[in-house]
């Protein structure tokens, strides 16, 4: 009998050891790479920084506007769409439009903490290869729109709804795109752009490689950008 | 002092409780949405100052558990009755009839408290300090009943 109770003390304590084990290197995985992975060295506030623009990231303003703001974004970080209530309406109407600025737009989905945002950042994606940055930028401003407004959580039949009435995208198209491997990669590309940079956190604003780490108040946004235009 | 937890079985269950608890605590340290200058940051409360925190509250909250645990089974064995025997409505009178809550309430109570601390900690660090200090009052509570006694109707507090 007690022959027995030893066996199982010992199976018992090797299980217990192994799982002590497994915690030490579970911690010490999850500390190494306590933000994005393989961010071993993370940007710093203000620090200038070149940024690679690809051929399809979407593009809202002129092409050959002075200044060129970068946009790191997750589309359920309460933060960014803390900046796009802030700001982006005011630098699309006191800058975009007049042809001073334009804004780049990646997607940086923390899906650890935000499960739906690389959903929402495929739509988005989908809804570009229809309509290109027109398109993008309407579904871009609905997702935004309804996250500032609270109206729902992030969610697939949720962004579905909001974007129902935008005539020029097909619905059917957008949902067999939305689950296609191809346009993931997209993402994932972005994602991986932003870990080599170094970026840790969303959303995060580059105003012609000067890196703004979070939602900053549109004033210093506005002192960067007037900054960049003086030069 | 703690000298129950001598007990080879008592210092295993102790590793598998606090490991545990450690584990459920990085998985929230990691899995929480944080933010620092107003950005959302993945794993930003996974500080190795807040890892060994988590270690420390883990090991005092699990010595607690046990502790509970032992004044239960020396009260069990100073009432000793066949479970199987018991109804629901036996069982639940068997419980309020052994059990001295004038010394479980203090310690279950700060148990507890101390398990909503250890995931407020991802939050706040005074909350941190709490936690250590109530987990030390705690396992103080503990080992002074199982040495002085509660068992048998005595409640000594």
């Amino acid at each position: 009998m007690k022959k027995d109770n030893d066996i199982v003390f010992t199976v018992a304590a090797v299980l217990v050891g192994l799982m002590a084990l497994g915690t030490s290197f579970g911690a010490g995985y999850f500390v190494g790479q306590s933000n994005l992975p393989d961010v071993e060295v993370p940007l710093s506030n203000g620090q200038v920084t070149e940024i690679q623009i690809d051929d399809e990231d979407p593009v809202l303003g002129d092409e050959d506007a002075p200044v060129t703001i970068v946009e790191f974004s997750d589309y359920e970080c309460p933060y960014c769409a803390r900046h796009y209530s802030q700001s982006y309406d005011n630098i699309k109407n006191e800058y975009v439009d007049q042809g001073l600025v334009k804004v780049v737009f990646k997607d940086l989905p923390l899906e650890a903490i935000h499960p739906n945002a690389v959903g929402a950042a495929v739509i988005a994606e989908c809804a570009y290869d229809q309509g290109g940055d027109e398109a993008y930028f309407e579904v871009h401003n609905r997702i935004f729109d309804n996250m500032v407004a609270k109206t729902g959580p992030l969610s697939k039949t949720n962004i579905f709804d909001w974007i129902a009435d935008v005539e020029s995208l097909d619905m059917e198209e957008l949902r067999s795109c939305s689950d296609n491997n191809d346009t993931i990669a997209r993402v994932e590309k972005d994602l991986m752009q932003a870990t080599e940079l170094g970026i840790n956190g969303t959303p995060a604003i580059f105003v012609n490689g000067v890196f703004f780490n979070g939602a900053y108040p549109y004033s210093e946004i506005k002192a960067a950008i007037d900054a960049e235009l003086a030069k | 002092m703690l000298n129950w937890l001598s007990n080879k079985e008592y210092r295993l269950g102790l590793a598998f409780v606090s490991l545990v608890i450690f584990n459920i605590t990085v998985l929230i340290l990691w899995r929480t949405p944080a933010s620092t200058g107003n950005s959302c940051v993945v794993g930003y409360n996974l500080s190795m100052g807040n890892v060994f925190f988590a270690l420390v509250i883990s090991l005092l909250l699990a010595i607690n558990v046990i502790g509970v645990y032992e004044i239960f089974k020396n009260e069990k064995i100073q009432n000793d009755v066949s479970l199987t025997s018991l109804g629901g409505v036996g069982f639940l009178m068997w419980i309020l009839s052994t059990v001295c809550f004038a010394c479980y309430l203090p310690i279950v109570s700060i148990l507890g408290f101390n398990f909503t601390l250890n995931f407020l900690n991802v939050f706040a660090g005074w909350a941190q300090f709490l936690g250590i200090a109530l987990a030390l009052v705690g396992v103080l509570l503990v080992d002074r009943q199982i040495r002085y006694g509660c068992w048998n109707g005595k409640c000594k507090i």
